[in-house]
């Protein structure tokens, strides 16, 4: 049985935020809004110890893909809208979402409201675009600062006929490219990245090669080999969540 | 016979017990030789099969068209409690409910090969698991024809992931029906299923040969 | 569930070649199951095309790669032929698709209408047309040339392509004025000036980290900023396994957070460090003597405090070791450096053996903050001394030069075909930086006034010396954020009757313009090329305009000047239009270029054409002609050869490392000479302390500092964010949404970081609204008390406190209200006078914080 999951070698990461950047051009995800991050992938900072012996530690984050996805659990619509795929990804559909949110409460790694960020350990796996309201207002805003010289948001949304401008145009069965208003979204492994052999848009960014993807249960898969080498760690294990997102070794050689 | 005959050959007895488990309609199942060319496929594939398939035929010649509609809805249909349910995630899942996660499973098993299912019915029904199963077949055998042997190596790889994830439910589901049903009919079928879902899972498990 | 079809019943053969094809799935007479027949339903991405182009958000200038989609970017990652980033980019390039997709971007030429200017004045905008906006331009200038006073035009430059010569060295001269003004001394001048006079590369280092033991990095953080980023970002985790790695950083940086050793020294006592370093290496004796050389008898006489007698010692690519140690040296021990900079004796010393026991794979990663400050050149010399010591120039994990990039020159002798005598003669007279005085040596590659200060030219402007400016054209910069002492650039600007902004969006530079003139994002929609090296390998990669331009924008570097030069030629100065047709004809055909497009494309042909052509080995990668090169993008050199400057071939004076520097004595002799003064007065006019022979050896300098102990308790340490495009990336949400990626930052505002220990001393706790104040100006931020701050300092990172932009980098774009304060404001003006540097690092800039 294919089990999709990721490995972070921490060792490798330097925390520099092109993995998440990358998930934000691919997947389109809005701008922080309503305490909704629309961060899909993240990060949590960590500092220990007092000058001169302070350490310091960045952990990307992202959905865990948790074999017992509490998320999948709290889902009420039949057939569920958070489900679990045939190769262990916690897939969205947008179509059946009714934006009820129990899978942002029921998640441990998500918060209704994100109201700071990664530098106070705050993220959320899970947002939710707010019933009624614009997903992209940034690019339907009408206002110049200088009248008749510069742009505007709706402006560059009209003339390049994409909200927002430079949107990646991909298609899934479950979810759209831009999603609309009074659903959740949420990582997606980028199934339709995965689905045509390739890796999810973070992982081919990542310039350090600290995000290795693939089937942890086929022994001879990269993941599956790192996971044999080395010791790692679940954000949360108290949590019974099994993730599926799994850290290696340490940041800092201090 | 050649590897994408023999594929083929597989598929064909896919789809034919997934018309075995659709509405009866005794006469066009005479006409058109179901049990007949049943029996002749799983020759080769299952003799114990071929056998049941032989059967079906001989009761399907002496049973009527309504009782055999009337056994079908009550082994599969309804309105009473089902006494063989046809789909799978009632098996596969602790709860025993009618479109669980496993039914989505299947679904996106369809949906990734590039198909839906155009009838009111939930996907993992057992005759639409056995005609995606066909469908498979079907189209690894064209791969094969035309020497595309990677294709036919994924379409191999797909047939053996869904008939292992997701028709483990099989024995289970034969096992109520013969069971339960009225007629030899249903209960031959059954016998049919299991026997070839049997040989088909040392082929699917790699304890035979593939092809 | 029914039978829908008798079909269903039926045998299937094998299906006909031509029904597979089709992909329909009806000759299989299905019954359930149908062909999904949504085609947008199908997985995956829909069509598209990577292009390649170069992305210039810091000096890395990485070669990248766009996808493109219905005619809009989408994507960006590195180019797939780099032997630099093999293929990825840092986080900048992602982010950079919301400069590109800006909603403030300028859309059409506009004009100020109101004449008063200032910052916080509403310079009143209108739309023009683009024949409007040229006319007036051409008529200011000629106006110029008409009075005999072409120099009072000055162009001002900005980050660029080397497409630059057009606009900053072609037309500047052909219209006869010496001020063409770069940034270059705002980044990073005395980190060049360090190299330069010890091994005589004007230049920044190549570093060849895949191949340290020991890696030791001052004064930046590669990982972040500075040079090679994505090649370090890629390396870094492997080195840790292999290498050991140290940090020296006032703050904790991502480097240093990861790294073996943090030495977080006090701001500006980086020279101390670094002969502290040196001390223990010769003392030990343990420098390289494959490099260095040896005492004739072997015997270590390096004891603290002990002169050694020159004779004794035999060097072999080197100069000068034992004068250095006489002089600077042999005082320095790890205990006496360590009151200085606050770093322990002990970890000194085990830095220094660790560097000795790994000599010579040894990464010594000299950074600006190590150089950029007002005593900082000698520091920077002293660094970079230490990859002498160690045997790692030019070798084997150490630091590199470049390989050579086989491209075009301008050409000088058709550039003086058509200058006139007016041009020749006002292009010799004195710039308005005023470079090359006494009191600004600016020695650039060994020569009296050699390279540019582009802090002083606020000086010469305000005080019309040389003399006034009267028409002032900027391209890609933006001086009145981006240099330190801001105040002094406003006045500067605000007295300059006539100036015209090449730009994207409206930036403070902008709101003292008269003519603003919309252009093309780089990396996006332009044309042109740049020369960059990281991992042994020399790049040039070109930037391709991936799409078209939403707007009607034109490109800087090519499309002003010819524009200019046709309208030059409607008032009867042709010698621009003429020099800029026979430089730039197509070199393939011959023919002249029918419009500024196709004079771009000309231009990057003729300067690209060795590189392409296929007549001269590159010695580097093969590119078919002028479509494979527009297709690849990029080219690749072969790998640097080590040590090939070793065996007396290094561009200083005595063809050797110098630790006497026999280049610098020379240059600075030149100096007193030219202004009929001595060496030590020379000293004296710059803010050096060294007299005699100590100015021509790294030592270490005490530090400037603006303003008392008692008012300004605080030393200021400025740093690049890893978001930065320069800065240019303020105006991008997603810069704040993420800013949390710098060590100890927050996103959503401008955060100054503080020592719990000064957070208390001072009453400020996390998260409070504070007042920050120096002798240069003040503004408003947020504080975080955080552990990853040297006592004593706070460090901010540089890029916010915006008045102008766009409407997210700003508190308010209509009211000129700032998001934070910026750090060129925090920072007193000063400047690193042998080099003509900025100086913004080194403690300098001393601060008070108070809650508001």
């Amino acid at each position: 049985m294919t089990q999709y999951g990721m490995i972070i070698d921490l060792r490798k990461c330097v925390g520099c935020g092109a993995c998440a950047l990358a998930c934000k051009t691919e997947n389109n995800t809005a701008l922080r809004k309503n305490g909704q991050t629309f961060n899909w992938a993240d990060f949590i900072h960590e500092t220990s110890g007092t000058f001169p012996n302070t350490k310091f530690r960045t952990m990307p984050v992202l959905c865990n893909h948790c074999s017992n996805a509490p998320c999948v659990e709290a889902c009420p619509v039949e057939p569920k809208a958070m489900f679990k795929t045939p190769e262990g990804m916690t897939m969205h559909n947008d179509e059946r979402c009714i934006g009820c949110r129990a899978c942002q409460q029921a998640c441990p790694y998500s918060m209704d409201e994100v109201m700071k960020d990664g530098a106070s350990g705050q993220y959320s796996v899970i947002s939710y675009n707010a019933e009624g309201e614009s997903t992209q207002p940034f690019f339907t805003d009408t206002t110049e600062v200088i009248k008749g010289c510069s742009a505007s948001g709706a402006e560059l949304a009209a003339l390049t006929k994409a909200t927002p401008p430079h949107k990646t145009n991909y298609s899934h069965p479950d979810y759209e490219n831009v999603r609309r208003d009074n659903i959740v979204e949420k990582c997606i492994f980028c199934d339709h990245r995965v689905k045509n052999g390739l890796l999810p848009a973070c992982v081919e960014a990542c310039p350090s090669g600290a995000r290795v993807f693939g089937d942890l249960n086929d022994p001879a898969s990269e993941p599956a080999k790192l996971l044999q080498k080395h010791a790692s760690v679940v954000l949360k294990e108290e949590e019974g969540t099994q993730p599926n997102v799994r850290y290696i070794r340490e940041y800092s050689a201090r | 016979m050649n590897n994408s005959e023999e594929v083929l050959h597989r598929g064909n007895c896919f789809k034919l017990l997934a018309a075995c488990f659709c509405e009866p309609d005794n006469e066009m199942f005479l006409e058109e030789q179901l049990c007949d060319n049943l029996a002749l496929l799983l020759q080769s594939l299952s003799p114990a099969a071929a056998a049941q398939a032989e059967a079906m035929k001989s009761w399907l010649q002496i049973t009527e068209q309504e009782r055999l509609r009337l056994d079908h809805a009550a082994l599969f249909v309804g309105p009473f409690e089902l006494i063989a349910v046809p789909y799978g995630s009632v098996y596969l899942e602790n709860n025993r409910r009618v479109m669980g996660d496993s039914t989505l499973s299947t679904q996106r098993f369809y949906q990734d090969a590039g198909l839906l299912v155009e009838m009111k019915e939930p996907p993992d029904h057992i005759a639409i698991e056995l005609e995606f199963m066909y469908f498979l077949c079907a189209k690894e055998a064209e791969a094969l024809s035309q020497g595309a042997l990677d294709e036919a190596m994924r379409l191999q790889g797909l047939q053996a992931e869904f008939f292992l994830k997701m028709m483990a439910w099989l024995p289970q589901f034969c096992e109520l029906v013969r069971a339960g049903a009225d007629t030899e009919f249903y209960r031959a079928a059954a016998g049919c299923l299991d026997n070839f879902y049997a040989s088909c899972r040392l082929v699917y498990t790699g304890n035979d040969t593939i092809n | 569930m029914k039978i829908k079809r008798r079909d269903f019943l039926k045998l299937s053969a094998i299906a006909g070649a031509t029904a597979a094809l089709e992909g329909a799935q009806s000759h299989l007479g299905m019954n359930a199951l149908a062909a999904s027949s949504k085609s947008d339903k199908k997985i995956g991405e829909g069509p598209g095309e990577w292009k390649p182009t170069t992305c210039q958000g810091c000096t890395t200038w990485c070669p990248a790669e766009v996808f493109v989609q219905d005619g809009r970017a989408v994507k960006v990652r590195g180019n797939r032929y780099s032997k630099q980033n093999d293929g990825k980019v840092c986080p900048r390039g992602h982010l950079s698709l919301q400069q590109v997709y800006d909603p403030d971007r300028l859309k059409v030429p506009m004009k100020r209408t109101n004449p008063k200017k200032g910052r916080g004045v509403d310079p009143k905008f209108v739309p023009i047309t683009w024949d409007e906006a040229f006319n007036t331009i051409a008529d200011k200038m000629m106006e110029l040339r008409k009075n005999e006073e072409p120099e009072k035009f000055c162009l001002m430059r900005g980050r660029y392509t080397y497409m630059r010569d057009i606009i900053y060295d072609v037309l500047p001269k052909i219209f006869g004025t010496p001020n063409n003004i770069s940034h270059s001394s705002t980044c990073a001048e005395a980190e060049k000036f360090g190299s330069y006079y010890t091994e005589g590369l004007w230049d920044y280092r190549d570093y060849d980290i895949s191949n340290s033991k020991y890696i030791l990095i001052w004064g930046c953080d590669p990982v972040a900023s500075n040079r090679m980023v994505p090649a370090t970002i890629k390396r870094l985790g492997d080195a840790l396994d292999r290498a050991t790695v140290a940090a020296v950083d006032p703050r904790l940086t991502t480097s240093a957070a990861k790294a073996n050793e943090w030495l977080p020294l006090i701001p500006g006592t980086d020279g101390a460090l670094a002969l502290a370093i040196a001390h223990v290496i010769l003392t030990d004796g343990a420098w390289n003597r494959e490099f260095v050389g040896d005492f004739i008898d072997r015997f270590n006489r390096f004891k603290a405090g002990k002169t050694v007698n020159e004779k004794d010692f035999v060097e072999k690519e080197t100069h000068g070791l034992v004068k250095w140690w006489n002089l600077a040296v042999k005082d320095m021990t790890a205990a006496k450096a360590a009151a200085i900079c606050g770093v322990p004796a002990e970890q000194i010393l085990r830095v220094a053996r660790g560097l000795a026991k790994s000599a010579p794979h040894v990464a010594v990663w000299m950074g600006p903050g190590a150089a950029m400050q007002a005593r900082g050149a000698y520091s920077a010399m002293a660094v970079h001394a230490l990859a002498g010591l160690l045997g790692s120039v030019d070798n084997v994990g150490g630091s590199l030069q470049a390989a050579k990039i086989p491209v075009n020159k301008m050409d000088d002798d058709i550039l003086k075909k058509h200058q006139d005598d007016l041009a020749k003669k006002h292009t010799k007279l004195e710039k308005i930086d005023q470079r090359g005085r006494l009191e600004l040596p600016v020695l650039a590659s060994g020569k009296s006034g050699g390279g540019v200060s582009t802090n002083n030219v606020p000086t010469g402007i305000l005080n019309k010396d040389p003399y006034e400016l009267k028409v002032v054209v900027g391209y890609m910069n933006n001086f009145v954020f981006s240099s330190n002492g801001t105040d002094r650039w406003e006045k500067a600007l605000s007295s300059v009757p006539f100036t015209v902004h090449l730009t994207t969006n409206a930036s403070e530079f902008t709101m003292f313009a008269d003519i603003v003139l919309p252009c093309a994002v780089s990396k996006y929609e332009r044309y042109g090329f740049v020369k960059t090296k990281a991992n042994r390998y020399a790049t040039c990669t070109l930037l391709q305009p991936v799409v078209d331009p939403i707007w009607d924008v034109i490109q800087d570097e090519s499309e002003f000047p010819f524009l200019l030069a046709e309208k030059f030629k409607e008032r009867g100065f042709p010698n621009l239009y003429d020099c800029l047709v026979e430089m730039y004809s197509d070199p393939e055909t011959g023919a002249a270029p029918k419009d500024s497009k196709e004079f771009t494309v000309f231009a990057l042909k003729y300067y690209t054409q060795p590189l392409w052509d296929g007549k001269k080995d590159t010695h580097g990668d093969k590119i078919n002609g002028w479509k494979d090169m527009l297709e690849k993008g990029m080219w690749n050199s072969e790998a640097y050869k080590y040590k090939a400057h070793w065996g007396g071939k290094f561009g200083t004076v005595t063809k050797k490392f110098e630790f006497y520097s026999e280049t610098l004595k020379k240059a600075l002799t030149g100096h007193a000479e030219k202004h009929k003064v001595d060496v030590d007065t020379v000293m004296a006019k710059i803010n050096y302390t060294a007299r005699g022979e100590l100015a021509f050896v790294p030592h270490h300098e005490p530090s400037m500092r603006h303003g008392s102990e008692k008012d300004f308790p605080l030393l200021f340490v400025d740093y690049k964010s890893r978001l930065n495009r320069e800065g240019r990336s303020q105006n991008s949400p997603w810069y704040y949404e993420f800013k949390h990626v710098d060590p100890g930052d927050i996103g959503g505002q401008d955060t100054v970081r503080i020592h719990p220990a000064d957070a208390a001393k001072y009453g400020v706790k996390d998260g409070d609204k504070i007042k920050l104040t120096s002798m240069g100006g003040s503004g408003e931020c947020f504080v975080r008390v955080w552990e990853g701050v040297r006592p004593g300092t706070v460090s901010k990172s540089y890029g916010q406190g915006h008045w102008a932009y766009g409407r997210t980098a700003t508190g308010d774009f209509a009211g000129s209200a700032t998001r934070g304060v910026n750090n060129n404001t925090i920072i007193p003006w000063e400047l690193e006078r042998l080099s003509g540097s900025n100086a913004r690092n080194g403690g300098h800039a001393a601060v008070r914080i108070e809650k508001i």
